[in-house]
């Protein structure tokens, strides 16, 4: 297939995102290109899914092939200094569960979904710069090494981390206090915790479905535990100033890792008997930002590319699905009322900052800015079972404060549906 | 449909949200929409397409908020509200 030299839509970025823009324009029957700088399957981190996820895939029409494909996850149990406690999706209403996924296949399955849906999808091609205006373009550079320009009426910048849009235009804001960097790492044969913190060998996860297991680490630091298919991933996020100071005194990031692993309560016991496999660890900067500019005349940015936020709570994928389901709503609004376009960029703008902000105050502490009351506009757009998960798992850590505040309160309501458990069985 | 009683509103809309795969009790006037999950994240985005279209009135960003779409009687007051806004 030749690159087009124009389209209605140009997506830049094929993760979950720009995915879900892609194939719901193509599905209202539009004219849509998206371009990916990497071949798919490719690696990413980001493994753990709320079930809030589900009613995106069903939009996708990708649900049944979802659940055949990944592991269920029946919640969370977190360790957090003295207290555990564990939260159970069901006791939330929620009829089907969570995910751990394996993010290369969820990825590529979100992907060729949307070409099945009609969209073009070029990969090996990466976006330069986006021209915004009345009529946009985007520069992109092929494997060849040529330099060409897509024309297009609307761009959606879904670029991840790369945040082409937030870079190019500036207003791309660090968060100064909470610069983390996350390593982790693949292990085949972990034990790993099932419903009431119960210890289970790996293979008994068909019978008994894993919980996400988060334990503190210093310095507002955090380590994840999420059993998949075949291996468990298995990630440190360390302050960066730490990571600096320790690895000095280790003789390779490998040893340094697996010393950290073992020596963190619950989490070296499950690491054991288990070993680590396909290539050593990986790493990768967790620093929290936000973008100013959200959208533009011509284009709006989506997923990670908008912001990112320390995903403590497993908020990325959902986050990404409805950002990407978000900016197909407004792209289309665009181009079918065009004298309405910036009333629709600034819904936009508002929905994005409302949920970046919520998501901000359930995962870092302290008060950023206008966050709290954002937030808390924001956290009125849930209904009660999910306002209950939210303050549920936000009453796991110490990190919450801000929802508390968000959620109009000086303490967490009656509605805690967490238990809390004297003791993790290993 | 601009300057319909809000009565008339009222229904068109509760009939919308009758179409919702929701599982949950009829809705009425006072149905709490948002805090039983009928309208989410996904649904509340196409109500407003909906709105939009079928009154011939446009939402401004400062009337999207959560209590504007809270219950049925809540958003035809809110329909009500732009279609004189527009109409002044």
């Amino acid at each position: 297939m030749m690159q087009p030299e124009r389209a209605d839509i140009v997506v830049i970025g094929g993760g979950p995102a720009g995915s879900t823009a892609a194939a719901e324009l193509a599905m209202q029957g539009r004219d849509v290109v998206l371009i990916d700088k990497q071949h798919h399957p490719r690696e990413t981190v980001g493994e753990s899914v709320l079930p809030s996820a589900w009613k995106y895939f069903d939009l996708l029409g990708v649900s049944e092939e979802v659940r055949r494909r990944f592991v269920r996850k029946a919640g969370g149990v977190v360790v957090w200094g003295e207290q555990i406690s564990e939260i159970a999706f069901k006791d939330f209403g929620y009829t089907r569960p969570g995910l751990h996924v394996e993010r290369d296949e969820l990825d590529e399955l979100l992907l060729r979904n949307a070409a099945a849906k009609g969209a073009r999808v070029f990969e090996g091609v990466r976006a330069e710069a986006v021209t915004p205006g009345d009529a946009p373009a985007v520069t992109v550079v092929g494997e060849d090494g040529a330099r060409r320009t897509i024309a297009a009426r609307q761009v959606i910048d879904a670029t991840g981390q790369a945040a082409l849009v937030g870079r190019q235009m500036g207003g791309r804001q660090l968060n100064p206090d909470f610069r983390f960097v996350a390593l982790w790492g693949y292990f085949a044969d972990s034990r790993y915790f099932s419903a009431g913190g119960i210890a289970r060998d790996f293979g008994e996860i068909p019978e008994h479905p894993p919980l996400t297991f988060v334990s503190r680490l210093s310095g507002w630091g955090w380590s994840w535990h999420i059993p998949m298919k075949r291996v468990t991933s298995v990630g440190l996020v360390i302050p960066v100033e730490e990571y600096k100071r320790d690895l000095a005194q280790h003789e390779s990031l490998d040893a340094y890792f697996l010393a950290r692993c073992k020596a963190t309560p619950n989490l070296g016991e499950l690491l054991a008997g288990a070993r680590m496999v396909d290539g050593g660890v990986r790493m990768m900067r967790d620093f929290s930002y936000t973008c100013d500019v959200l959208s533009g005349p011509g284009f709006l940015v989506a997923g990670d590319a908008a912001g990112f936020i320390d995903p403590i709570f497993s908020i990325g994928v959902v986050l990404a699905l409805y950002a990407g389901h978000l900016a197909a709503w407004a792209t289309g609004r665009i181009l079918d009322r065009p004298a309405q376009a910036a009333a629709t960029r600034a819904l936009f703008d508002s929905q994005m900052k409302g949920r970046g902000q919520l998501a901000h105050a359930m995962a870092l502490p302290g008060i950023a800015r206008d966050a709290t009351a954002t937030a808390r506009t924001y956290f009125d757009y849930f209904s009660a079972h999910e306002k209950a998960l939210m303050w549920s798992a936000a009453s796991m850590t110490t990190r919450s404060d801000n929802v508390v505040r968000a959620a109009g309160g000086d303490t967490v309501p009656e509605v805690l549906r967490r238990r809390d458990l004297e003791a993790l069985r290993l | 449909m601009r300057g319909s009683p809000v009565s008339v509103t009222l229904d068109i809309v509760t009939d919308w949200l009758a179409g919702l795969p929701t599982g949950q009790a009829p809705v009425l006037a006072d149905t709490a929409l948002i805090e039983l999950g009928i309208l989410d994240s996904i649904e509340i985005l196409n109500l407003v397409a909906f709105i939009e279209e079928r009154f011939a009135v446009t939402l401004p960003v400062e009337a999207f908020v959560p209590e504007n779409f809270s219950t049925p009687a809540a958003i035809a007051a809110l329909v009500k509200r732009l279609g004189e806004q527009e109409a002044a």
